[in-house]
């Protein structure tokens, strides 16, 4: 059948591939590389500037804080009523306080304090939170329901106001502030993994573990808890700099870091009263706090990009 | 026989985080008014990515790059979002595949259907009026009743109906059916393709129909053209086509759809899987899972072979036996 | 006496169904006294549209969820011990494969570690080194390359997740495979290629089938006796050649058609599948019967056979062969016939 009507084939067909009507090479798009145009390039670029900005500020304030002893130009708590109210100078890049310290040693041995507590904090939440989330969510029945419970109770309450009254009870010390700031945290991890939990359950491999005769011990730690790390590991860098900021709230009003030891919001709460002769005593310590958490949300924002399997590029 | 829509060279890219695909590689085909053509292929052949481009709503990650999309003499791809608005849903309806994301919960069977008629600037009265008669037209039962329902209320096959209705209130003169059937039951699947070929015939729209199903396109196709791996390998009237299929792929498609009346213990099959759309094979994209692949095949992509006038494939080893 | 490898009997399953926040409950019968038996070795296929209860027998028979009534039996051992709970030899030697191939892997685990997975939890062989020997040989039977193993479920495709699955159900080495849907997600080309292997692999391994598809030309590719629910009810039940050939109840010969369109036996059929909330009196499926009359309306018809092990629910069976005698005469233009 083919070979008589074979003469239509036309000879020039197979010369100029892909183009019947002549004119060769003109369809052919081979070559083309498509690049995104310039406005959206530039949104592209802009979204890595603030990505890279964002870590480099953080390890900054990272470094400076966990290396205080190595870093700090004065010791921090070291008083000298001669030197009180310097403006930023070059002796002093960040002045000094109503006591004649240091304002940048401080905010460095500040950092330290705010870091060391929000770190610990959000790690003590997240797993604790995170397990009862991931249990109450597979298990279902009574414990989810008393769990879930308690997460709303927790929700329920200001964590200002749940922190003072565990400061009352409990009394204020660097332990028992991370304890508190677990406490106010640990129900966002239970809820989100909770959730994410109740739609893994029903994804087909954890039936297919189930009815292989798995046991909810394995099939909780081989089949949900990987598929939960990344949230985790977002909600994480979101929380801690909620908890920055919550530990910033109780040292300001003074129920948290004891003083002589600084921490961003005792040294803002300290400022206060003079901000306006002395700006710096308060503003540059809580410069760095918002800085600080910034950063740890463009973290966070990009951290859930990156892991979110479904994610396409955009132009 | 008026040439309603006119693809040439259409290439489309997606970006991904491995790279740039070429989703929609080089492909061409015509759209007659009163025919229906079938866009067929596996997954990831380009078949929906090709209907996008056609109306301007490919994702944020794609583009096309190449070629020209001629909707009546005018180039769809030259034209700016606005320009697009005033055609889509206008003069080219689209149907998807799950009509539950063409519906909107929120809001009544009346207001989505009477959505396609607000150009018009009709009385409420009227709208209800021409609401009811489209929606009688796609069957539905009782339709003044239906107006105040929701999307839920609806079975699926009803839901597709109104899809329908929605994107034939306008008197488009295309008509896109992406995978309109592959969400429904398969006694659904016969009542609105039907459906689809009765207001056809009605409007004489012209249509494209995408699918996977070969015993569909048989059964309420004109036209077919086969897409493996981003490209049309195989193109011409169906009853030409699957009567005497030339290119090996499209040979292996028809064999390896079981029937019931087959008494077969085997199906015969297309050995291997798709290649990845981003390490595609040079020479003739099908070359790693055919049987009759030369060191040419292998080496350079096919021309087309035209022949009986209206039909095409994309193989060099087309016509050569037999 | 020999019994059949896998015989339910019976199998009931009803859901109560809350009506809204206020509302009264519901009895939804999901599964409505279904009983059949599957010889070893062989393939039953249940064909059925969606909300026809396929899914949910699926679920009893691998003992997902408990059966309101009836019981299933598999190897001679009953599914359920005397605590109600499956036994977990039982869970050895039935092993299911879905539908998604993209859910059913666990996308952070390794490939390798998906399959030997059923080995570690029955602790069939110990030590690294037998389990992996034990995961090439079965990427080998599936058609992988040992290199798969290392791989994670999305640097695969559908039809290569496909293989996985089924590698992962051959693991423990089983004796019965509960396939639902194991194709309709693929290509075609890709489908026939899972379905001539789950064939070569029961030939091998003298495995029994449950294969639950919507498509009936899968089912009658795979399968040596099929059923077709409708409702939770079986509408027809027998050996595959008189369910296609001597088809004797309206439905299935309505599947036949839409499996197969051509023209000459196009059948009609209206409406879809009633909500199983509220089913029709008398027959479940006179509602959308074209040969329903009044005593289908009012009276339910009685499963009964009409021919060697061939069952039938329907009031009209002679005038559904007739049909089929017509249709058959008129020749039908087939796909493959090229």
């Amino acid at each position: 059948m083919l070979s008589s009507t074979r003469e239509s084939a036309s000879a020039k067909g197979r010369m100029s591939p892909t183009n019947e009507a002549g004119a060769p090479g003109e369809g052919i798009v081979k070559d083309v590389t498509i690049r995104p145009d310039a406005s959206s390039r530039s949104r592209f670029w802009l979204k890595r500037v603030q990505v890279y900005t964002a870590i480099i500020i953080l390890t900054i304030v990272v470094c400076g804080s966990l290396l205080n002893g190595l870093l700090a130009p004065y010791d921090p708590t070291a008083i000298s009523l001669s030197e009180t109210l310097k403006a930023p100078s070059a002796e002093h890049w960040f002045g000094t306080d109503q006591l004649g310290r240091d304002v940048l040693s401080r905010v460095m041995k500040g950092g330290q304090v705010s870091l060391l507590v929000a770190f610990s904090a959000v790690f003590i939440a997240g797993v604790l939170g995170g397990l009862i989330g991931v249990v109450a969510g597979y298990l279902g029945g009574v414990f989810d329901a008393v769990a879930m419970r308690c997460a709303d109770v927790q929700f329920a309450l200001p964590a200002v106001i749940l922190a003072l009254v565990l400061v009352g009870v409990i009394g204020s010390s660097l332990f028992n502030l991370i304890l508190i700031l677990s406490l106010a945290n640990w129900a966002r991890f239970a809820r989100i993994l909770r959730s994410d939990t109740l739609s893994l359950r029903e994804r087909g491999f954890v039936m297919l573990a189930k009815l292989s005769g798995a046991s909810s011990v394995r099939i909780i730690f081989y089949h949900i808890l990987p598929n939960v790390i990344s949230t985790f590991i977002v909600l994480a860098t979101l929380d801690i700099g909620i908890i920055i900021i919550l530990e910033a709230t109780l040292s300001f009003l003074g129920l948290g870091v004891q003083p002589p030891n600084p921490s961003w919001g005792s040294m803002i709460a300290d400022g206060r009263g003079i901000l306006e002769q002395a700006w710096w005593v308060s503003i540059l310590p809580g410069a760095m706090l918002i800085a600080t958490v910034l950063c740890g949300n463009i973290l966070g924002d990009t951290l859930r990009d990156r892991l979110s399997p479904t994610l396409s590029v955009k132009w | 026989m008026t040439e309603l829509l006119k693809v040439e060279h259409l290439t489309t890219w997606l970006a991904t985080r491995e790279g740039v695909l070429n989703a929609v590689d080089d492909v061409s085909f015509s759209v007659h008014a009163g025919r229906t053509m079938a866009l067929v292929g596996e997954s990831g052949s380009g078949k929906s990515m090709t209907c996008l481009s056609i109306m301007g709503l490919l994702p944020e990650n794609g583009k096309s790059g190449g070629g020209r999309v001629l909707f009546e003499g005018e180039d769809l791809l030259a034209k700016n979002e606005h320009e697009m608005q005033q055609i889509r849903g206008v003069n080219i309806g689209m149907i998807l595949q799950d009509p539950m994301t063409a519906l909107n919960p929120l809001f009544t069977i009346g207001n989505q259907v009477g959505e396609a008629f607000y150009r018009e600037r009709l009385s409420r009265a009227e709208r209800q009026t021409r609401c009811i008669e489209v929606l009688r037209e796609v069957g539905i039962p009782a339709p003044e009743e239906r107006l105040s329902a929701y999307p839920h209320q609806f079975s699926g096959g009803m839901r597709q109906r109104v899809a329908i209705a929605m994107n034939i209130a306008s008197r488009p003169k295309l008509l896109i059916a992406d995978e309109p059937t592959t969400a429904l039951d398969v006694t659904v699947q016969l009542q609105i393709l039907e459906l689809l070929r009765k207001i056809q015939r009605q409007l004489g729209m012209g249509m494209i129909l995408v699918t996977h199903d070969l015993h569909v396109v048989s059964q309420f196709c004109d036209d077919v053209a086969i897409m493996y791996a981003g490209r049309i390998v195989e193109a011409g009237p169906v009853d030409k086509v699957f009567k005497a299929p030339s290119h090996p792929y499209t040979k292996g498609l028809l064999a390896a759809v079981p029937t019931i009346d087959a008494t077969v213990h085997r199906l015969p099959l297309v050995k291997g899987n798709p290649p990845s759309m981003l390490q595609m094979p040079d020479g003739c994209r099908f070359a790693p899972r055919c049987d009759m692949a030369t060191d040419q095949c292998r080496a350079e992509y096919p021309a087309w072979l035209h022949f009986d006038e209206d039909r095409r494939v994309a193989c060099w080893r087309a016509g050569e036996e037999e | 006496m020999n019994e059949p490898f896998v015989v339910v009997n019976g199998l009931k399953k009803n859901y109560k169904i809350r009506l809204g926040m206020f509302g009264g409950t519901a009895n939804l019968q999901a599964v409505d006294d279904l009983s059949f038996e599957i010889e070893e070795g062989k393939t039953f296929g249940l064909v059925g549209e969606s909300g026809s209860g396929k899914t949910t027998t699926a679920r009893l028979i691998l003992g997902a969820e408990p059966a309101t009534e009836g019981t299933v039996r598999i190897g001679g051992q009953p599914l359920n011990n005397a605590k109600g709970r499956v036994d977990i030899s039982l869970r050895r030697i039935v092993q299911p494969v879905f539908q998604d191939p993209y859910t059913s892997l666990s996308p952070r685990m390794r490939i390798g570690r998906i399959i030997d997975e059923p080995i570690r939890i029955h602790g069939l062989l110990h030590g690294e080194k037998e389990l992996s020997h034990r995961v090439s040989e079965l990427l080998e039977m599936v058609g992988l390359p040992q290199e798969t193993a290392k791989r994670f479920p999305n640097e695969l495709s559908g039809g290569q997740r496909q293989r996985v699955a089924i590698a992962r159900a051959l693991a423990p080495n089983p004796r019965f495979i509960v396939l639902d849907e194991p194709v309709s997600a693929l290509d075609v080309s890709i489908q026939a290629q899972i379905l001539n292997l789950l064939k070569d692999l029961q030939e091998q391994f003298k495995l029994t089938y449950l294969l639950i598809s919507h498509d009936l030309s899968v089912v009658s590719f795979m399968s040596d006796r099929i059923g077709v629910l409708y409702l939770g009810r079986f509408m027809e039940l027998g050996p595959k050649s008189q369910v296609l050939g001597e088809c004797t109840h309206p439905y299935t010969l309505i599947l036949r058609s839409a499996a197969a369109p051509d023209e000459s036996t196009m059948m009609a059929v209206s409406g879809e599948i009633p909500s199983p909330l509220s089913p029709p009196s008398g027959c479940p499926f006179n509602t959308r019967c074209p040969l329903a009359d009044e005593r289908c309306r009012t009276e339910r018809p009685r499963f009964k056979e009409v021919g060697s092990n061939h069952w039938s629910a329907c009031h009209k069976t002679d005038a559904v062969r007739d049909m089929l005698q017509s249709d058959s005469e008129a020749n039908s233009y087939s796909l493959n016939n090229n």
